[in-house]
């Protein structure tokens, strides 16, 4: 790639959102809305294009020339400053360069297309907002901090990409500050990255102390290329992270996805992301479908050659992948917040994406990733028309009725939840079928993974046809939903682009050509990546989907059994296994028992601090400092007589002193 | 070096008897000084109170002297050594030359509009501003003994004059008698280390000293009378530099003289001397270094102790500079104490940087100074926030680059001398660094605090309706008349920043920058 | 090494017991027999006519300082002439005439600025 134009094109990439946001914040909203509201998603489309313009000129390489770095410029150089005679010594180097790869623009893509999408989207839903301005600047600062994040090739930037995703995700969490609820979630959803942020540092630092060269020379680098290179299969032997699986890489490896699951809400950081549904849906349609929830993805698969060495934490990954995905899975069943709902449907997936990147199933893994910011971000938009179609109601019970009223919203909904379902010839179909089978091939000894993997998929397409069937079918429930109407065409044509989206982007991964196994999207990926390490046989491939596809297709019966006809009482479950429905209805508990283990007692001892220890112990240490240093001082400028005399008489006498001691020092 | 070329026979055509290249080697000092006699015979034709016009003139011939530096820079001359080796124009010279006269040119935009207010407009003020630059540039790339010697009077007897330039000022009367004496005091320690040096060399160039350092240092023999001179070399620089414990005149001149002497003598002053204290010592002095690497970093944690304390104690805006000014001097010279070109490189970022912070917070007491008056009282600075915001905010901006804030220049001013100082092994000083700049937070954001501080500005608001001034402040009625000044606190303020977010701006230009003797 | 300055340390001890000896020994020795006009100031031979403790106008100083610098710097100029043709030639015109220059701008500038009026 010519490397001119490749700097050119990711320096608008990042720069259009980056100077979208500046114009928004330094104006302080003293802009017409009419411009912002141009300004706005043209910057991040304006990315788009360019991300499309690299992906061509990307296109057009060898697959094994694809990966270019670009350096902005030398942040900071504080190394090798070796004159004649000096041993040079290493130090920190942090370059401003990004990577361009399949990998990032893959993430790129995502982000600048679907992102661009729910921006045009947001002028409709937004427009009757005082906060109008403030929004666009935080959004484009989002899509600033999301690309500094995936397209960083230094440690230091990727870190300030993660925090700065941290903040802007606080900022739009909490868009509506005077609402205490948007307020508080957005605190738990920052305070709980800061957590994840406290593992990535770690990690990292981890890496930069310990990481060898060749020769066993301690690298001390950021770079991550570098880095990389030097933790490849059979590096271990000098690269000071320890033999395969040994505790330095493992660490690393688990202070990682520390980071990674505060992003993508896995257990046990999860608790963050249903809260966050205070937020505009626009939010969470951005953060919590299409990009910031999938950074903890990317971190795995972008840091694939530590997990390649580290199985144990590769193999947690995966497990905590699966189980976060099992169980959201469950709560999902039972929520009535429409936004809820999805809210936990895309921890459910997320956790099948990590589950894939913690097996070693990396383009499967992106590719679920890919499907899933179209049709995820499909299924928040549909439900943001409905909610504001209903005056801001999101309790599904005071639904119904809505596929008359807003039929191009019902299909395009009915189109994100067969997509997520996994239902053939829609994009979930393709994407959560290769990263099943990949899983299953892949996989650690037992099957068990798998089992659970595929069973999700019952419950998948059951919480969400029940959102179908509750929503849009039957009697309209409340007046609001009686006099609802279809959302404006501002809202809407992004709706119908990502339902058109959702139904074809699946067929991406389908070799039409070549009739090869190996895919699309992997053939793509693997300079990045590599390929997976095994493939499942075409007959367990198989029989692998046909269980998957009948499986969803139970779970629509389910709902067609329970809320079409009822067959089934929908009291059942509530009935024969309260416990469950209690479990799931309550989340597993898991915000009491944090709120007991850690919110109350932090909260206790905070205040313990601040009346015992705080006056007692620290302002009496800093105040007796600095009462110390005052009068030191004091003392000192006594000398300062302001007679020259006396200064003459210092100054010779320290002079004086000088020549005693050099005189005792040469006896 | 004339007599020697003297005495052969030579055509009568006057340019082979100083080469065009030696001519060229010192052209900005030429500039300076050509500038400073063009100065004095306008200032003689134009009319009374026609300061902006030979500010004007003043600014032409500094920008003139730095586009003739940055232009032989960008030449990077092959031998940049002339008159016989007495000179060195090397890019450590240019680069020092940059610092002194970008400074000389902000105080330039600072002087017309105070020296107005202040009622001190005379034509002599921009003359021996001049003069004294043409001493500091003759002292950053002087390779002679006596051309130190030389550069050094040069650069201090037009500063007695200037700070004493408000004749009807009692305190800056004191101050300039004060220095005067005092200067004259450490001038003879350090001729007398000169000659010390001189007598057991035989040398007063550089160069050759250095041999003969070097033949005695590696046969294992330290002569006792050298080991003298520098030790008096060491208070004679201390003294210009302002480094404790030779310190003693700073505070009193800074505060007694006009505020714009005082921020030019403040950065300028320190980077020629520091400039010839680092090519004195990381180079020349070099053989002798296990012998004065000690008494120099005492120096230095003196410095940095003794400033930072007692600046704690001040209530003088223009003390706590001094003090402030006293420590950074003690940063500076761990850069003198770690020697290696590390320590020199980070030593002239430090001053660079130093340039853009002090320069800046002097600039903002400029423009608050009133008639009759500097601004020096806490209480005069208390509520700024709500009259001045801008320059509150800037003020604030240079206190945190000072006390070494990341994202201001100061940081990484710090952050490079303290890292050489741990490669090199010196983890003393680099912990009383680390020690001594917490220290320093106390009063920087005592400044702060002041500025920001709710309700305390009422008192200052009746003594200046007391005074006939406005309520809104001198600044703002001064702002018609000061905007280079104004410029000036912008500009100062923006690279305080620019650099504390990309230090490689200047630290690629440092790049490979050492002493050299030629 | 430092041996070698034994003679210098010994002329300063002579010095110093010299001066002490005579300061101690003329008031012992000498006979004093003090009249008026012995005790008077001495002024070449004449007899003062009025008490030396009289104020001087500043611009005595400042002419009198002024007269000392052109006078040195004028004195400078004849060792000059008497080597210009043996040795210095066109160059050593040529740095005169730069220095005269330069104290032709002094004389203007103290000319300009009144320095030179008594009033």
């Amino acid at each position: 790639m010519n490397p001119t134009l490749t700097l050119v094109l990711s320096a608008l990439a990042l720069g259009l959102p980056t100077a979208g946001f500046a114009l928004n914040a330094v104006t302080a909203g003293r802009l017409p809305r009419r411009l912002v509201a141009l300004m706005g998603p043209g910057v991040v489309l304006g990315s788009f294009v360019a991300t499309l313009v690299l992906l061509a000129s990307m296109l057009m390489q060898a697959p094994s020339r694809r990966g270019v770095t670009v350096t902005f410029w030398n942040w900071l150089t504080a190394s090798t400053t070796a004159g004649s005679g000096v041993t040079a010594h290493s130090g920190l180097n942090a370059a401003f360069s990004v990577r361009i790869d399949p990998l990032s623009v893959l993430m790129m893509l995502v982000i600048t297309g679907i992102g661009g999408v729910i921006h045009v989207y947001s002028v409709g839903y937004m427009a009757e907002d005082p906060g109008f301005n403030r929004f666009f600047a935080y959004m484009n600062l989002f899509i600033t901090s999301m690309l500094t994040l995936v397209m960083s090739n230094t440690l230091v930037f990727l870190i300030i990409g993660w925090a700065m995703v941290a903040f802007a995700s606080y900022a739009l969490i909490a868009f509506w500050y005077e609402r205490p609820s948007a307020v508080v979630a957005g605190r738990k959803a920052f305070i709980t990255q800061v957590i994840g942020d406290v593992g990535l540092v770690l990690g990292a630092f981890l890496i930069f102390l310990n990481l060898r060269g060749p020769g066993g020379r301690l690298l001390h680098t950021v770079d991550l290329q570098v880095i990389f290179a030097n933790v490849g299969p059979g590096a271990h032997f000098h690269n000071g992270l320890g033999p395969l699986g040994g505790g330095m890489v493992t660490a690393i490896g688990i202070l990682l996805f520390l980071g990674a699951a505060a992003k993508s809400a896995q257990w046990p950081l999860h608790t963050w992301l249903p809260d966050a549904m205070e937020g505009p849906t626009p939010v969470s349609a951005l953060i919590h479908a299409a990009t910031m929830v999938t950074a903890g993805v990317y971190l795995v698969a972008r840091f694939h050659p530590i997990y390649q060495q580290a199985p144990i934490a590769a193999g947690l990954v995966a497990v905590i992948g699966i189980g976060t995905a099992l169980m959201a899975g469950v709560i999902g069943c039972t929520q009535f917040d429409i936004k809820r709902v999805i809210a936990y449907s895309t921890m459910s997936q997320i956790g099948l994406m990590i589950f894939a990147v913690g097996v070693g199933a990396y383009s499967a893994g992106m590719f679920q990733f890919f499907t899933h910011a179209c049709f995820k971000a499909l299924l928040f938009l549909a439900a943001g028309n409905v909610i504001h179609a209903l005056h801001d109601d999101q309790d599904i019970r005071s639904m119904g009725g809505l596929s008359r009223r807003m039929r191009w919203t019902f299909v395009s909904f009915t189109v994100g939840a067969l997509a997520l379902a996994g239902i053939p010839i829609f994009a979930g179909f393709f994407s959560k079928e290769e990263l099943l089978g990949q899983g299953l091939a892949l996989g650690p000894a037992v099957p068990w993974l798998w089992v659970i993997g595929v069973s999700i998929n019952v419950l998948t397409s059951f919480y969400i046809f029940r959102v179908v069937w509750v929503a849009f079918f039957g009697e309209a429930r409340s007046a609001n939903a009686e006099h609802a109407h279809e959302a404006p065409p501002l809202m809407l044509i992004p709706v119908v682009v990502l339902a058109g989206l959702a139904t074809v982007v699946g067929f991406l991964n389908i070799d039409f050509a070549g009739f090869a196994p190996v895919t699309v999207f992997q053939a793509f990926l693997q300079p990045v990546v590599g390929v997976p390490a095994a493939h499942a046989s075409a007959l367990v491939d198989g029989m692998a989907l046909l269980a998957g596809v009948l499986l969803s297709l139970f779970g629509v019966g389910v709902v067609w059994a329970v809320y079409g006809k009822g067959l089934v009482s929908r009291e059942f479950i509530p009935q024969h296994a309260p416990w469950l429905y209690q479990l799931s209805f309550r989340k597993f508990y898991w915000d009491e028992i944090y709120d007991a283990t850690l919110v109350r007692p932090s909260v206790a001892m905070a205040v313990g601090v601040r009346r015992l220890v705080e006056p007692g112990v620290f302002d009496a240490a800093v105040s007796g400092v600095r009462d110390a240093v005052a009068s030191l001082g004091s003392d000192l400028r006594t000398f300062q007589t302001g007679f020259v005399k006396d200064y003459a008489l210092w100054f010779f006498f320290f002079t004086l002193l000088g020549v005693v001691l050099l005189g005792l020092r040469l006896t | 070096m004339i007599g020697a070329q003297v005495g052969a026979a030579v055509p009568w055509l006057p340019l082979h008897f100083v080469p065009a290249s030696d001519l060229l080697g010192i052209l900005p000092i030429l500039i300076v000084g050509g500038g400073a006699v063009v100065v004095l015979l306008a200032d003689l034709v134009v009319p009374r109170r026609g300061g902006p016009l030979l500010a004007t003139l003043t600014g032409v011939v500094l920008l003139a002297a730095l586009g003739t530096a940055v232009g032989q820079w960008a030449a990077n001359a092959a031998h940049p050594v002339v008159f016989d080796g007495s000179y060195a124009n090397d890019r450590f010279t240019l680069f020092a030359d940059f610092v002194i006269l970008a400074t000389a040119l902000a105080v330039v935009g600072l002087s017309p509009g105070y020296l107005r207010r202040r009622g001190l407009e005379e034509g002599e003020y921009y003359i021996l501003l001049l003069a004294s630059v043409a001493g500091m540039l003759v002292l950053d790339g002087a390779l002679n003994l006596i051309v130190i010697f030389l550069g050094i009077e040069l650069l201090s007897i037009p500063l007695y004059v200037l700070a004493g330039f408000a004749r009807d000022d009692k305190k800056s009367q004191e101050g300039a008698m004060k220095y005067l004496l005092l200067g004259g005091f450490a001038s003879a320690f350090l001729l007398y280390g000169m000659a010390l040096l001189y007598g057991e060399t035989g040398h007063t160039s550089l160069t050759a000293i250095h041999a003969v350092l070097l033949r005695g240092a590696t046969a294992g023999q330290f002569d006792p009378m050298i080991l003298a001179g520098i030790g008096l070399l060491v208070v004679g620089l201390a003294f210009k530099v302002s480094a404790a414990p030779f310190h003693w005149w700073t505070p009193d001149v800074y505060q007694g003289s006009p505020a714009v002497v005082t921020t030019f003598m403040s950065v300028a002053t320190k980077v020629a001397a520091f400039a010839v204290f680092l090519r004195l010592f990381s180079a020349t002095l070099a053989p002798y270094r296990s012998e004065w690497e000690i008494p120099v970093a005492v120096v230095a944690i003196i410095s940095m102790i003794y400033g930072n304390l007692v600046a704690v104690a001040q209530t003088s805006v223009k003390r706590l500079l001094a003090y402030s000014g006293i420590a950074q001097a003690g940063y500076v010279m761990i850069g003198v104490a770690v020697g290696r070109p590390d320590g020199t490189q980070a030593a002239l970022f430090y001053l660079a940087a130093y340039a853009f912070m002090n320069t800046g917070a002097f600039a903002v007491v400029t423009l608050l100074s009133r008639r009759g008056e500097d601004c020096d009282r806490y209480s005069q600075l208390a509520g700024l926030s709500r009259r001045e915001p801008l320059l509150a905010g800037l003020m604030a901006l240079f206190m945190l680059s000072l006390a070494g804030f990341p994202l201001t220049v100061g940081f990484f001013g710090k952050l490079f001398l303290f890292s050489a100082a741990i490669h090199d092994g010196q983890l003393s000083l680099a912990i009383w660094g680390i020690l001594t700049s917490a220290v320093s937070l106390f009063y920087y954001l005592r400044v702060i605090l002041l500025m920001y501080a709710p309700g305390e500005d009422v008192l200052e608001t009746q003594e200046m309706e007391v005074a006939g001034v406005s309520p809104e402040g001198s600044a703002v009625a001064a702002r018609s008349t000061a905007s280079p000044a104004v410029l000036v606190v912008a500009l100062a303020g923006f690279g305080t920043i620019l650099l504390g977010v990309f230090p490689a701006l200047i630290y690629t230009l440092l790049q490979g920058i050492s002493v050299v003797h030629g | 090494m430092l041996f070698d300055y034994l003679p210098v340390l010994t002329f300063l001890v002579m010095i110093v017991l010299l001066g002490i000896a005579l300061t101690v020994l003329i008031p012992l020795v000498g006979p004093r027999k003090p009249t008026k006009a012995k005790g008077l100031p001495y002024e070449c031979g004449i007899v003062p006519a009025e008490t030396a403790r009289r104020r001087f106008s500043v611009t005595f100083y400042l002419t009198a300082m002024l007269f000392i610098v052109f006078d040195v710097e004028a004195i400078f100029l004849y060792p000059w002439a008497v080597l210009l043709r043996s040795t210095l030639h066109v160059f050593g015109l040529i740095e005169m005439v730069i220095f005269v220059a330069l104290i032709a701008v002094a004389l203007a500038y103290v000319w300009r600025k009144g320095a030179l009026e008594w009033d």
